[in-house]
């Protein structure tokens, strides 16, 4: 069946659903896969044609709820192992199942032991929404996604993938029924005494949206020993849908790639090595105004030591009540030690303003 | 009084940063007061720094 006809018929197909009562008091959720292989030896190529399509038809309930549904696919190896499906994982799941594959992905995949208690207190109870279905009232959400893909190779590499080429089409569509609905304001809440039960008015009108998330990821590489095709897509609808984009692989997979977080790693970095380079200068100035009053406190008289510790008190290196310190504790301070004690408070650290100082001392009292 | 120590574990440029910063405290004359957050703001981007604070 040629491409043309197949899409004429799910339109068809399509159509009809919607006609019926497919979705009003039911779900229908539904996924293809596949791949489809072209091999010629002469010249030696490879094309796949990788095709999926991922749809589902569900009441929307009147408080604008859906129910989750959750599917995925990830294909990350080389272009034999996809055509015969050895690198290919694939899940589908709907209700409680859906909730605990989205909610426990990534690095918390694998709980503690007893990790069926975990999920205890989800899987007593079949999943649900609150709310009541209104006659009619479905959604449809559904993705389309096809990639041509092609392999050239070159015997006098040993047949490594030396080119590749890639088609990328997606289509999404969501059909949604908005609903309406009346909440009770906060002071009505209030003035009704705080119990929910009790109809307040006045009321605030909100718009409510259900959750339906679908990303889509391909990568294609060459020149290695085993060239291949990868792709990764997620659809989820209502609770598994949250908890999908709430985790951190997902959005920084899909996110960072359209606003190029990239780019603001980058700035970040430049910003940082340029804060170590100036930091590394004012330590250099410091260390250098530091070794000079070292050298002028080291050839100043005995007589002058105290007068050094005043001078730094006016010029407020030191604070007014700065006095010599007995670092020994034997009981006297030794012109050693207030020799010690005046390098001690010419350390300049990174202080640009007591670096200025400590230079301005160096200078009065050369 | 009782001793306690918290790790973290740093990159190889701030490792050496600290360490630099540390080889400049003489601990006969200088007390080392405490460890802040700070940060530095390099053309518009806060950068975070660590303020090792010296009393002499």
């Amino acid at each position: 069946m040629t491409t043309r006809n197949r899409l004429v018929l799910l339109a068809i197909a399509s159509s009809m659903l919607v006609g019926c009562n497919v979705g009003k008091k039911s779900v229908l959720f539904v996924t293809k896969t596949s791949f489809a292989v072209d091999v010629d030896t002469n010249p030696p190529t490879f094309d796949v044609g990788y095709g999926r399509y991922e749809g589902s038809i569900a009441p929307v309930v009147k408080e604008g709820a859906v129910l989750p549904l959750l599917s995925s696919i990830s294909a990350d190896a080389g272009i034999s192992s996809a055509v015969f499906g050895s690198g290919v994982t694939q899940n589908f799941a709907v209700g409680n199942a859906a909730i605990i594959m989205s909610q426990y992905i990534g690095e918390i995949s694998n709980p503690a032991d007893g990790h069926r208690d975990v999920f205890t207190t989800i899987i007593d109870k079949p999943a649900s929404v609150i709310g009541t279905i209104v006659e009619g009232e479905r959604y449809f959400f559904g993705t389309k996604t096809s990639v041509g893909f092609t392999a050239s190779f070159a015997p006098e590499r040993g047949f490594a993938p030396d080119a590749i080429s890639l088609g990328y089409k997606r289509k999404e569509l969501a059909y949604v029924p908005i609903k309406q609905v009346n909440h009770p304001t906060v002071a009505a809440i209030a003035a009704a005494g705080g119990n929910p039960a009790v109809i307040a008015t006045p009321v605030v009108t909100k718009l409510h949206l259900p959750s339906l998330l679908a990303t889509s990821g391909t990568s294609a590489n060459a020149g290695s020993n085993q060239g291949g095709f990868g792709v990764t897509q997620f659809y989820a609808t209502g609770e598994a849908a949250n908890f999908l984009a709430a985790h951190p692989v997902i959005r920084n997979s899909v996110i960072s790639k359209i606003i190029g977080d990239d780019t603001i790693e980058a700035k970040f970095e430049a910003a940082r090595l340029k804060a170590i380079d100036d930091l590394d200068i004012i330590g250099v100035k410091g260390e250098l105004a530091t070794l000079k009053a070292e050298n002028v406190i080291d050839n100043m008289p005995v007589a002058d030591l105290d007068g050094a510790l005043a001078s730094m008190i006016v010029d407020t290196i030191a604070v007014n009540t700065e006095v010599f310190s007995d670092y020994d504790s034997d009981g006297t301070i030794s012109d050693p030690e207030k020799r010690a004690k005046l390098k001690a408070l010419a350390f300049t650290g990174d202080d640009k303003e007591l670096i200025k100082k400590v230079n301005k001392w160096v200078s009065d009292n050369s | 009084m009782a001793k306690r120590e918290l790790k973290v574990v740093l990159s190889k440029k701030s490792a050496i940063q600290i360490d630099r910063a540390i080889d400049r405290i003489d601990p006969k004359t200088m007390q080392l007061k405490g460890l802040k957050m700070g940060q530095k703001t390099v053309n518009g981007v806060k950068v975070p720094v660590l303020r090792i604070l010296v009393e002499v």
